[in-house]
Order: C-alpha cells, then sequence, then structure tokens
C-alpha cells in the first residue's frame, strides 16, 4: 500500500513541523521530529490496511455478485474490527501524554509562610532549567515561569507572594492550597524540615494529597534537618530532601514531579499523539468501526456497513493520506478473479 | 477539393453503437435536423461484446439514462430475454437490473426507433476526415466524395479507429469482428493534434449450442418477477430464457500456461492496455494460479439462433487453440466455435481534453462519446452519447450545457472522473466509484433526473405524466408510513416485534419498521391503509423504503461530502510555481503543471498523485495564505 514516499511531507508530516517550531523542549522536539519522520503515518498503515482487508472483500461482494468469490469471504469481520478499534483507542489513548510533552506540566507549590518556597522557586530559576521567559502569572499574587525538567516543559508557580495577616494565616493556606489543586497537575507543598510539622502543614499535606504531590522538605543543609519526620504524616507520599540554599536534591525533586506523569511510557521510543487533529480523526474512526460493528451484529445489508468502514477510512486517510476509489479497486482486481 | 456540401443538418452523430444512436435521438428529439452517419446501417445498436445490458452500476446508468429521456431501457426492455435483479437480497442502493438480449432483436428495435424519431435521418458511409473553419466544426467529409455539413458533430467511433484485432500472431485491422476500420479518420484526429492513446479490449468465442451438452451446466433462470429498465415499461412481455454456469478445469489452464507464447497478450505483440476487471483467460490463469476453476456464463444470443456466448473465456489465443480449450471444457467436448475469440486494440483520446459537456476543447462543436473517450461498456457509451447529443444539441440552439454532479448521478461521476482523472485502462462504471452510493439507486434515478429530462424536452408529456404520479404516489405512501402507528396493545404490533425480535418501544410507526431487515415488502403492503392498497406497486413501496432505510446515511454523507468538498474548494493561484513547493516530486510537479487545477478538489482528481503529495500541496496551500 502507500507509504510514504521519499523527500515527500504528508500531512501528519507537515503538522509535525509546525509542532516541531512550538516545542519547548527537547523531549517535544524529539517527539515533533518523530512525526515528522511519518512514524504516526506508518503506525497507523497495519490499521489502515487491516481496514482495507475487510473493505475489499466486502466491497467485492456487492459490486461483482456474479462473479466466483470464496463463500467465507467476510468472515471474522466483526472481530477483525473489534481488534482494530481497540488498536486505534490505544493509539488515541497517548494523547494524554503527547500533550503532557506539547503542553507541558502545570506545578504550584504550596505551603506555609517561611518555609521556603520562593528560594526553592528562584533556585529552579536560577539553574539551568528555566529556559523560557518569564510569563504573567495567573493571578496577581502568584509567578510562573516555565522549567525544563528531564525535556517536559513544566509551569511551575510560586505561591508565596501572597500577603495574608497573621490571625488569618491558617484558614488562608488551606484555601491557597486548594486553589492550586485545582489548577495544577502536581502539588509540591514545601516543608521546613529543620522543625516538626505543625498541624497546618498536616492540612496542606492532607489536601495536597487528593492530586499528585510530592513533599519537598526543605532546609537539608541545615543542622537540625529532620527529613524522618515525615513518616508519621504521609507514609504512601513520595519525598525529597532539598536545599533551596545550597541546590542539594533538586535533581531528584524535579524527578519525583515529573514521575507520575511519565512513568513507564516516557523512554525515548515510545510514541504518543501530541496533536489534537490527530486524536479528533482516531476516535472518529473508532467510533465508525464500532457503528460498523453494531449493524453487522443486526445483520443489515453490506452497503450500510461498508457506509461505516469508508467513513473511518476517510477519517484514517485525513491522517496518512487519503484512500480512493481506485486504490480499492485495485487491491479488489489483485485479490479477487473477477470479470467475466 | 469541393467546398461545397451535399447536405446540411444541425447535427452529425458518427457511429450508430450505443454511444451514437442515444446522441442521435437525443440531438434530434430536442429538435435538431440530425443525420446519424456509421459505416453499416446493418450493425446500428450492435453489441459488439457480450449479449447483456446492466449489472450493478452498469444497470444504475441505463436507469439514468431511461430517467433523462434515453432510448437504452426502453429498447432493452423490448429485447431482453433473460431479466435479473441484481443483489436482491441487499440494501436497494446496490441492487440493479442486468439483461440477455437477443442480440439481433435488440439491434431491430434501435434501428426501428430511430427510423422512427422525428428530426432523425440514417445515412450509411465512412466518415474520413472533418471540415474545419476557424477552429469550428462545419462538416465531414465521406469516402464516397459525399461531404456532410453541420453546426456540431457528436464522434462516436466506437473500436473502430484504426482497430486492429489480434488472434493468435494473426492481426488485421478491422472496427470488430467482420467491419472495416476507420483508419482516416484516426489520422485526422492525430493531425489536429488530438492526444491519441491505445487501449485493447477482447471477446470469447461463441459456440454452437446444439453442441453442447447441457446437461452438465447449472441453469440459471430469470427472475419471476422480471424488473424492468425502462420507468415506461409496464412489464416485460418476451418469454424469459435460461443462461447456464459451468467452468473451467486444470486441463484447461495447464494448456493456457504451455501456450501462452501463442497470446499476443503475452508475446507483446499487444501494445493497449486492458481492463483488469475483464480479463482474458490468459489473464485468469497467469495471475490466480492457485484457482482451480473459473466460472463461465453460457448466453444465449437470441430466440432464433443456437449461437451462444461463452462469457468468462475472452481469449486472444490462435483459433485451432481456442477449439481444443473449448473441447477441455466439461460439458463442451464436442462442442464447436462458430466465431473465435479475439482481442482487439483501438485509439482513445485523452479524455482531459474535454470540457465537462464533452465537447473538445481543440475544436469548436466537436463532442466525443463513448470508447472513444476510453470507457468500455455499451451503458458507459450510452450515456455520454446522450449527454454529448443533449450538448450538441443546446450549442446548436446556443444555449447553455447541461452537465450532472457526482452527487447526484453516476453519469456524473463517469463524467467527471472521465475529463479530470483520464484514464490508465478501459473506464468502467463501479458502485464505489461514487461517493454517494446510497443516494444514487436504481429506483430513485427518476426522482433524481426525470426534471431535467423533461426541461431538455426529452420527456412527453405522458412520460412526464407517469413520472408525477409515481412521485406523487412514493409521497402518499411516505406518509402513511409516517402516520401509521401500532401501539403495544394491538395485534399488528405483536406481530411485527416476533418478527423483529425485539420490543418496539410503548408504540411504533410503519416507517420505523420498515427499515428492520426483517420486514419484507409484503408485510407493509399489508399494513398500509386501505385506500392506499388500492393503487400502490410494490415498487414503489420498495421505493418508499428505500427512501427511509437510507435517509440518515445519507445526511451523514452529505455532512461528508460537505466536509471533503470544503478542502475541494481551496483555490490554487493560476501562477502557483508547482516546482518550488518543497517536497513534490519532479513527476508530481509535472502532473500538476500539466492539468493546473484550480482547486484543491480537481488537484485529489489528477490520477497518479500520491496521497503525499497531496497533502504537501494542501498544507503549502493552507499555510501560505495566512
Amino acid at each position: 500500500m502507500r507509504a510514504v514516499a521519499n523527500g515527500r511531507l504528508n500531512l501528519t508530516q507537515a503538522e509535525a513541523v509546525r509542532d516541531l517550531i512550538d516545542a519547548q523542549t527537547h523531549a517535544a522536539v524529539r517527539q515533533a521530529a518523530r512525526q515528522l519522520g511519518g512514524e504516526l503515518s506508518k503506525r497507523l498503515q497495519p490499521i489502515k490496511d487491516g481496514l482495507l482487508e475487510i473493505i475489499v472483500p466486502l466491497e467485492s461482494s456487492l459490486e461483482f455478485v456474479e462473479d466466483d468469490l470464496p463463500e467465507d469471504i467476510a468472515r471474522d469481520i466483526e472481530k477483525r474490527l473489534s481488534t482494530l478499534s481497540t488498536k486505534i483507542d490505544e493509539m488515541a489513548d497517548s494523547f494524554r501524554r503527547g500533550r503532557l510533552l506539547k503542553d507541558g506540566l502545570r506545578v504550584a507549590l504550596v505551603g506555609r509562610p517561611n518555609v521556603g518556597k520562593s528560594s526553592l522557586f528562584n533556585k529552579l530559576l536560577s539553574s539551568d532549567r528555566a529556559i523560557v521567559t518569564e510569563i504573567p502569572g495567573t493571578t496577581r499574587d502568584t509567578i510562573s515561569e516555565v522549567i525544563n525538567m528531564e525535556g517536559i516543559p513544566v509551569l511551575i508557580t510560586d505561591t508565596a507572594g501572597v500577603r495574608t495577616s497573621p490571625d488569618k494565616i491558617e484558614q488562608l493556606g488551606i484555601e491557597r492550597t486548594r486553589r492550586a489543586i485545582a489548577d495544577a497537575d502536581l502539588i509540591v507543598v514545601v516543608l521546613d524540615g529543620s522543625q516538626p510539622l505543625v498541624d497546618e502543614d498536616l492540612e496542606i499535606i492532607r489536601e495536597a494529597s487528593n492530586n499528585h504531590c510530592v513533599l519537598a522538605f526543605n532546609k537539608s543543609d541545615l543542622e537540625s534537618f529532620r527529613s524522618s519526620n515525615a513518616q508519621e504524616v504521609a507514609d504512601n507520599l513520595p519525598l525529597v530532601s532539598v536545599s533551596a540554599r545550597t541546590g542539594e536534591g533538586l535533581d531528584a525533586l524535579c524527578s519525583n514531579i515529573i514521575k507520575p506523569f511519565t512513568a513507564g511510557y516516557l523512554d525515548e521510543s515510545s510514541f504518543v499523539i501530541t496533536n489534537a487533529r490527530h486524536y479528533d480523526l482516531l476516535r472518529r474512526t473508532s467510533e465508525s468501526l464500532q457503528a460498523a460493528q453494531e449493524l453487522i451484529q443486526e445483520n443489515v445489508s453490506e452497503e450500510l456497513i461498508l457506509a461505516n468502514l469508508y467513513e473511518a477510512l476517510r477519517f484514517l486517510g485525513e491522517i496518512t493520506g487519503e484512500t480512493t476509489p481506485e486504490d480499492i479497486l485495485s487491491q479488489i482486481f489483485s485479490t479477487f478473479c473477477i470479470g467475466k | 477539393m469541393r467546398t461545397s456540401f451535399d447536405e446540411d443538418f444541425d447535427v452529425l452523430v458518427i457511429g450508430a453503437g450505443h454511444a451514437g444512436c442515444e446522441a442521435a435521438s437525443a440531438c434530434a428529439r430536442m429538435g435538431c435536423q440530425t443525420a446519424l452517419v456509421t459505416i453499416s446501417l446493418d450493425t446500428i445498436g450492435q453489441m459488439s461484446c457480450n449479449p447483456a445490458v446492466g449489472g450493478i452500476a452498469k444497470g444504475h446508468l441505463v436507469r439514468e439514462i431511461d430517467a433523462l429521456g434515453g432510448i437504452m431501457g426502453r429498447v432493452i426492455d423490448r429485447t431482453g430475454i433473460q431479466f435479473r435483479l441484481l443483489n436482491r437480497s441487499r440494501g436497494p442502493a446496490v441492487q440493479a437490473p442486468r439483461a440477455q438480449a437477443d442480440r439481433s432483436l435488440y439491434r431491430t428495435e434501435m434501428r426501428h426507433v430511430l427510423e422512427f424519431t422525428q428530426n432523425l435521418h440514417l445515412r450509411q458511409g465512412v466518415v474520413t476526415d472533418f471540415v474545419i473553419e476557424n477552429g469550428h466544426i462545419t462538416g465531414i467529409q465521406l469516402q464516397d466524395t459525399r461531404r456532410l455539413r453541420a453546426k456540431a458533430v457528436v464522434l462516436a467511433a466506437g473500436t473502430f479507429l484504426n482497430g486492429l484485432i489480434h488472434t493468435g500472431r494473426l492481426t488485421h485491422t478491422a472496427g470488430r469482428a467482420g467491419e472495416p476500420a476507420s483508419i482516416e479518420l484516426a489520422e485526422a484526429l492525430k493531425r489536429l493534434g488530438f492526444p491519441v492513446g491505445r487501449l485493447k479490449t477482447g471477446t470469447p468465442p461463441r459456440l454452437d449450442g446444439r453442441t453442447i451438452d447441457w446437461g452438465v451446466f447449472e441453469s440459471q433462470p430469470a427472475d419471476e418477477r422480471p424488473v424492468p429498465f425502462s420507468f415506461l415499461t409496464e412489464s416485460i412481455e418476451q418469454p424469459q430464457v435460461d443462461c447456464h454456469i459451468g467452468y473451467t478445469n486444470e486441463s484447461v489452464h495447464k494448456t493456457v500456461r504451455d501456450n501462452l507464447q501463442e497470446s499476443p497478450l503475452y508475446s507483446g505483440q499487444i501494445k493497449g492496455v486492458g481492463p483488469r476487471y475483464c480479463p482474458s483467460i490468459e489473464d485468469k490463469v497467469v495471475k490466480f494460479p492457485e484457482k482451480t476453476r473459473h466460472q463461465l456464463f453460457l448466453e444465449p444470443e437470441g430466440y432464433d439462433t443456437y449461437e451462444v456466448y461463452l462469457n468468462g473465456f475472452s481469449t486472444s489465443l490462435p483459433f485451432d487453440l481456442q477449439q481444443e480449450l473449448v473441447h477441455k471444457i466439461p460439458g463442451l467436448d464436442q462442442t464447436r466455435i462458430i466465431r473465435p475469440g479475439y482481442a482487439i486494440e483501438y485509439d482513445f483520446i485523452d479524455p482531459r481534453e474535454l470540457t465537462p459537456f464533452l465537447q473538445t476543447t481543440r475544436i469548436q462543436g466537436l463532442f466525443f462519446a463513448g470508447q472513444i473517450n476510453g470507457t468500455t461498456g455499451y451503458e458507459e457509451a450510452a450515456c455520454q452519447g446522450l449527454l454529448a447529443g443533449i450538448n450538441a444539441a443546446l450549442y446548436v440552439q446556443e444555449r447553455e450545457g447541461f452537465t450532472l454532479r457526482r452527487e447526484e448521478s453516476y453519469i456524473g461521476v463517469l463524467i467527471d472522473d472521465l475529463i479530470t482523472q483520464g484514464v490508465d485502462e478501459p473506464y468502467r462504471m463501479f458502485t464505489s466509484r461514487a461517493e454517494s452510493r446510497l443516494k444514487l439507486r436504481y429506483d430513485t434515478s427518476d426522482a433524481r433526473l426525470s426534471p431535467y429530462g423533461r426541461n431538455l424536452g426529452l420527456l412527453e408529456d405522458s412520460e412526464w405524466e407517469r413520472f408525477s404520479s409515481r412521485r406523487d404516489r412514493i409521497a402518499k405512501i411516505r406518509m402513511a408510513f409516517l402516520d401509521t402507528r401500532f401501539k403495544r396493545s394491538s395485534s399488528e404490533y405483536a406481530e411485527l416485534s416476533r418478527l423483529v425480535q425485539k420490543d418496539l418501544g410503548d408504540s411504533i410507526s410503519l416507517a420505523t419498521v420498515a427499515q428492520y431487515p426483517a420486514i419484507n415488502p409484503k408485510i407493509l403492503f399489508a399494513l398500509l391503509p386501505s385506500n392506499l392498497k388500492s393503487f400502490v406497486t410494490l415498487s414503489e413501496m420498495e421505493t418508499t423504503v428505500g427512501d427511509l432505510l437510507y435517509h440518515g446515511y445519507i445526511r451523514t454523507q452529505h455532512q461528508n461530502n460537505e466536509r471533503v468538498r470544503n478542502q475541494g474548494e481551496v483555490s490554487i493561484p493560476a501562477n502557483l510555481s508547482y516546482k518550488d513547493i518543497s517536497g513534490l516530486s519532479h513527476e508530481m510537479v509535472e502532473r500538476l503543471e500539466r492539468v493546473r487545477p484550480q482547486n484543491f478538489g480537481q488537484a485529489c482528481r489528477i490520477p497518479g498523485m500520491t496521497p503525499g503529495a497531496l497533502s504537501t500541496l494542501l498544507f503549502f496551500l493552507k499555510t501560505s495564505k495566512n
């Protein structure tokens, strides 16, 4: 069938060029580069071929009713369709990961005052991780920057700028955490490791643990630092000892931040859908295939089943390139001995 | 050279095959003085190949021809000897009528119809040249020195242009077996600069039916209820005969394989491209070596002849081998060949030369129709003849040209494919070529096209009345379907629910019930209000059910077509330099530059354009806009 010809870009590849231009980090660049290599088309090709292997006999049985075609021409179609739609669903599901690479992660630093949020924030920025100039914060009270963490663009937000009156500290701390949780993909709860945890810390941890979160025990450079005092509050939350002053533990913090999002699939070889249009087309393809399966179960005539299969083929074609009636006829004539 | 003319017409139609007959008939009935010029008046409407009309997609075309006011459907209805509706067990969109014809009766009836057409004049003669003044056609030159004048000429030369017949290593020039080729006319076209290509087709041997052991073959009877091609035909009156089905065997295949060097197809003698869907027995054996048998149809040539057409056994092997092969087929071991099969190569003109009205861009007033445009099949030829005839008449009358859209007709698909894509092999219609297959049903061609036929003046008052009353009755049935509901408590509900094996809700309309595969039109008929039963026909019931069945899909399809069209209408600047688009190969650039499409849709229909190239182009067009 149609392979992506040398030296030519298909639409998928052309879109990858745009992603490449937009790419903010190296991993995203690599991902875009991979799509530019026609990998999405390449991966979809077996699915498209599988679909054509169903269309061709069905179409033949309609169009060449007088020819001596094999009797079991349309066997297992339902099963084969369900295998195809499962594969397509799997590819579509990679979109969440793909979006992560493209759009990045939103991470909020929360914690009660004076635990070192701002110092940590600044330390993260002062390292070679910060690659983008300052962008305006979502509220006047917060500051956000994009940082490169192992190839993933991470929008990190410091909530430290909030001014609160002393008698309302506790209440507003919780409030702030809640708001951060709503916006962020992950919360970094910054704690003062040189002091025993207080109730407000525990309250913040409790709130944050509804989302992905990492506990960062700051001030590991101080002698009074005791990271072990966290175990009693959160035995199953990831925790890291860091020093905003020396930079110690920052790498560990970063890898803990991206870990929940990359576990098992951010190795270089894995492939993800990063483009919303591709995702949408794959979903539609899958829906059309499922509709075809339902029609088969209802025992309706082939032309209606085919109408759905052609629709699926058209959606796939918008990613990989069109399959013309001539392509299908060619495949029919090479598969079956047609004609009087 | 003489400059005066012997006779004066509005339109001249060259060739009296299936395209020429439709063209001449349409022109004459649209009020043009029309001459139909043919090499032999005895072979008007000759079926050069198999004696049959219709089939999937082809039957659709005949129905469309009929709905527009063409004559093929009417003639086959009067001369068909075995009618079958194909795909009867499937949905109406893929059903189509097919009929075996009495070859001789068909010819006679066609000539009769033409002779009784006003303004239509038959002329026998060999056309050798065109008369052209200032880029406009003004007449034709005949071999016998006669010159005929006309404002428009429709050329429907079939396989006659430089026709070359092959049987084994023997070749001779011929238009078809027993008739001379048109050599001078072919040269005239080349002189005028038309891009000429070469195609090939073939026929099987015809057998002496008296020497066939009929008992060996499976008989295939006609339908009990023959479905006619023409909306004007009340019922098929002729007695119906059987066809027979048989098979080749390994012994036949081995002999073919052992003698391939004798086949002009495999010796390199034939240069023209043949149709893949009409393979010779040589092709079948070579390309599908794993098949242990190939199906054959024994088709009767008519009532008053014992000649039998061995469909499925097209060959260009030498005659003695043909006879030997036939003898190896079970049931044909004593059978004599009456006429040997042969392959024929002929000139065609690249149809991308043509406007949507089938007029050439090179010579004003010159129209091409049928096999000259690279098609194959009587039906494909006839529909082009009809459209070319209509447009020749409109041209003479200085009226606007007539085209059909892809979404409304197979004819529209055919002509659009031809003029935008050209042909790489003889072009045959398939339902899968149409994007709107579910809409282009054989039983809706009247609803789709008859209003055009009426406007063009091709449907008489009585014919239009017939159309209108069918349309009105279908509308009434549809209303009754929508209005008739059965409650859960009714006995009808219980019966219907049992038939579809499903709970049908609190109440159900006939319109919904009709869409279940388990419910046939007879069941529906019984449930119709009694006032309708008296005048409604089964065919009208079926059409109504089909409308309901596909309604939802057609709506979806319409949306999809809109989507494609949205892309298709992305315009391409006239001065676009394709070679500057990075990623387009030299070959793709060449194709694009030859056609210079005005929009993306046209670019999509250029043959040989790879999806990659098209995407590159589209992406370029879209991004360069911003």
